[in-house]
């Protein structure tokens, strides 16, 4: 990792208002506000993978919406190369918008049924302005083979329908590739397909990575393929991030007990080894989150947590350093 | 007698290439109170099986081979009438994507009273009664029945679904995907639900998916499907800890675990079979680090322990291929591609 940062994300805030169950009197009833983003302080540096990890619910894909602009922001800074990207003139935020793709999560539904694979991928360099027939023409095989679509002329005709899942997943890819992007937020890249070839897509981020100098947040609520991907993880928890560090410590030895509930509920293809039915120790975390409405004092996971102590119903933790390069929200971080 | 017996069923679709034969020959049985795991990826041919033994099948599609038997009933030749009666009092199927299963526009209790009355002669506060009680023992109070299922979250309207499966407590439950798209979390407590739910009523239940650690977690048998045959059945620990087919190996390797780094992560090399022509012999072989010559050759379910069989010529060298199976290298495109060349009868990658 080179150690710069690309972004650089400080007290960001998505609050929706939310307004009662309805009727009229709700007209003189206080604004209650959906915190799905609350506060969240992070950097991401040039060229790491960086995992988000948390339940439905909890603001992961709101964060990486807003980090790209596909969404305001009601409070915070995002800044870009050092630029605050809230004071980027209307070309600026084009600009950025070409620098910084998304991947969804589901390959049935982002595509187009009726657009053949080169429309697809060639889309957004219309949109873009960018390049006469013959440029675009090259920039597709290019985004098709790198995305594993090779040779891409087998692929350019094809409808979607005519592509198994993992293909057009590689195809979303290969879209968000034409622009060239330094960054790409990807939202559940493998959740609908087949385990066999996840692990092709898997690998395939960490190719891109090194071919093209790549920044990736990785989105998943599966603990498991960010164990795989990405350089450091972080986790959230209705809205806010609870822990973030390295990888490998997050997951072999977690600090927050949010982090222990979640790797805990992480599935085992091994009869002797599930999770259903076993005593585990730590905080039961099963049940429908809340609503981020209304918050508890203090720590937002206290209701659950199985070491929650009175300091945590006063006194909110700041997100603060742990050891070498983890930080996390506890008062009472889980040690072995 | 097994609760359920399919005997050599086969399913087509008619389609603009041609039929295509989506389930093969299948014989699977399932007896009175246990999980039977059906996993595979897309286009394995689970669905479509589990949709011929329900007479769900789309307009194109025919079970044109082989019997399915429940009970002393031969199910392929029930009348639509007689289908009436046997969905949710004697099969109820809890379709895939079972959180839009529910009618927007009715209440969860006017759904769940409808379908009581159907097959039972309750009265309707009976059935609204029975709803509530069910409701209660899927961990949702009562009152929410005055709810539409938009005001119930996503775990809650799965919950509701399973609740509605089971509440005429029929003796065979199928449930399609009941855990995919729902987080982790989620996942593990609807699961522990369904175990609780089939261990109080003791309906068997069928549980089709493609994630593996479903099966691991709470079935009793487990059968792996690919290209529309059955490759793999057998007891549940079996297949996961001795697995003979080198597809159950691939597919026990490829999935991520918190313990291991990516290096060591396993990815099955090329795609699924064309169904519409599919290969001669074994259908796996194209994909398989094992292959030999021989498996151009149609390879029979063997016999791999008492309540254990695979489809594979080389079930006798499971216990090599399950160690070698454990490495990256073993599935490396080249080192599959090279089975291939040893043997001219191989038309090389699908693809």
């Amino acid at each position: 990792m080179s150690g710069d940062v690309l972004f650089r994300v400080e007290e960001l805030e998505k609050h929706y208002p939310t307004r009662g169950d309805g009727g009229l009197l709700n007209l003189f009833a206080e604004t209650n506000y959906l915190r799905a983003v609350d506060g969240v302080s992070f950097d991401i540096e040039r060229g790491e993978i960086i995992g988000v990890a948390g339940q439905s619910g909890c603001g992961k894909s709101t964060l990486g919406e807003l980090l790209v602009l596909l969404r305001e922001a009601t409070g915070g800074r995002i800044y870009f190369r050092g630029d605050d990207v809230g004071e980027y003139s209307a070309a600026e935020r084009k600009a950025f918008r070409r620098n910084c793709q998304v991947v969804f999560q589901d390959p049935y539904e982002s595509l187009n049924p009726r657009f053949t694979v080169s429309q697809t991928v060639k889309e957004p360099l219309v949109v873009h302005d960018l390049g006469d027939p013959a440029e675009r023409d090259e920039r597709v095989r290019r985004a098709l083979s790198d995305a594993g679509l090779a040779p891409p002329v087998n692929y350019l005709d094809k409808l979607p329908a005519e592509l198994s899942g993992g293909e057009r997943q590689r195809v979303s890819i290969a879209r968000a590739l034409v622009l060239d992007p330094q960054f790409i937020v990807a939202d559940e890249p493998v959740s609908m397909l087949d385990v066999s070839i996840r692990t092709e897509i898997l690998h395939l981020f960490e190719e891109l990575r090194e071919k093209r100098d790549l920044t990736m947040m990785y989105i998943s609520h599966d603990l498991s393929t960010i164990n795989y991907l990405a350089d450091r993880t972080m986790i959230m928890y209705l809205g806010d991030v609870v822990e973030l560090g390295p990888t490998r410590s997050v997951i072999q030895d977690p600090a927050h007990p949010y982090t222990e509930a979640l790797l805990q509920s992480v599935p085992m293809p091994d009869p002797d080894a599930g999770r259903v039915g076993t005593e585990r120790s730590g905080s039961d975390i099963r049940g429908d989150v809340p609503d981020p409405v209304d918050l508890p004092s203090g720590c937002r996971f206290r209701p659950r947590c199985a070491y929650a102590t009175d300091r945590c119903a006063s006194e909110e933790p700041g997100l603060d350093p742990l050891d070498g390069d983890r930080r996390v929200a506890c008062f009472h971080p889980v040690s072995e | 007698m097994s609760l359920l017996e399919l005997d050599g069923v086969s399913v087509e679709y008619a389609t603009d290439a041609g039929p295509l034969r989506a389930v093969e020959s299948v014989d699977l049985a399932v007896e009175e109170g246990e999980i039977l795991g059906i996993v595979g990826e897309s286009g394995c041919g689970k669905t479509t099986l589990t949709k011929a033994l329900l007479d769900l099948l789309p307009d194109n599609g025919r079970v044109v081979e082989g019997d399915v038997r429940f009970r002393d009933r031969h199910l392929t030749e029930l009348s639509t009438a007689e289908w009436r009666s046997v969905r949710w009092a004697e099969i109820s199927y809890i379709i895939q994507n079972a959180m839009n299963a529910l009618d927007p526009v009715y209440t969860i209790g006017s759904q769940f009273v409808e379908i009581v009355r159907a097959h039972t002669d309750h009265s309707k506060s009976a059935a609204r009664d029975l709803a509530g009680e069910m409701l209660e023992k899927v961990g949702i109070d009562r009152n929410r029945l005055r709810d539409y299922p938009h005001e119930l979250s996503g775990g809650q309207r799965q919950r509701v679904v399973i609740a509605l499966a089971l509440a005429l407590e029929p003796p065979l439950v199928v449930a399609d995907e009941p855990t995919t798209g729902l987080d982790v979390v989620t996942q593990e407590e609807i699961l522990t639900l369904i175990q609780e739910m089939q261990s109080s009523t003791n309906s068997a239940m069928i549980i089709i998916t493609h994630d593996i650690s479903v099966v691991a977690e709470i079935a009793d048998r487990a059968a792996v499907m690919y290209g529309g045959r059955l490759v793999e059945v057998g007891d549940t620990r079996d297949v996961f800890k001795a697995g003979a087919h080198p597809y159950t190996m691939g597919l026990t390797n490829s999935f991520p675990s918190l313990a291991e780094d990516v290096d060591s992560l396993v990815s099955i090399p090329g795609s699924p079979p064309d169904l519409v022509s599919p290969p001669d012999g074994c259908r796996f072989a194209e994909r398989c680090p094992f292959a030999t010559p021989e498996c151009a050759r149609d390879p029979p379910m063997e016999a791999v322990g008492e309540r254990h069989r695979a489809r594979c010529h080389y079930t006798d060298r499971a216990a090599e291929f399950r160690e070698r199976s454990e490495r990256t290298e073993t599935w490396s495109e080249e080192a599959v591609a090279g089975t291939r060349d040893d043997d001219p009868g191989f038309g090389g990658s699908r693809r």
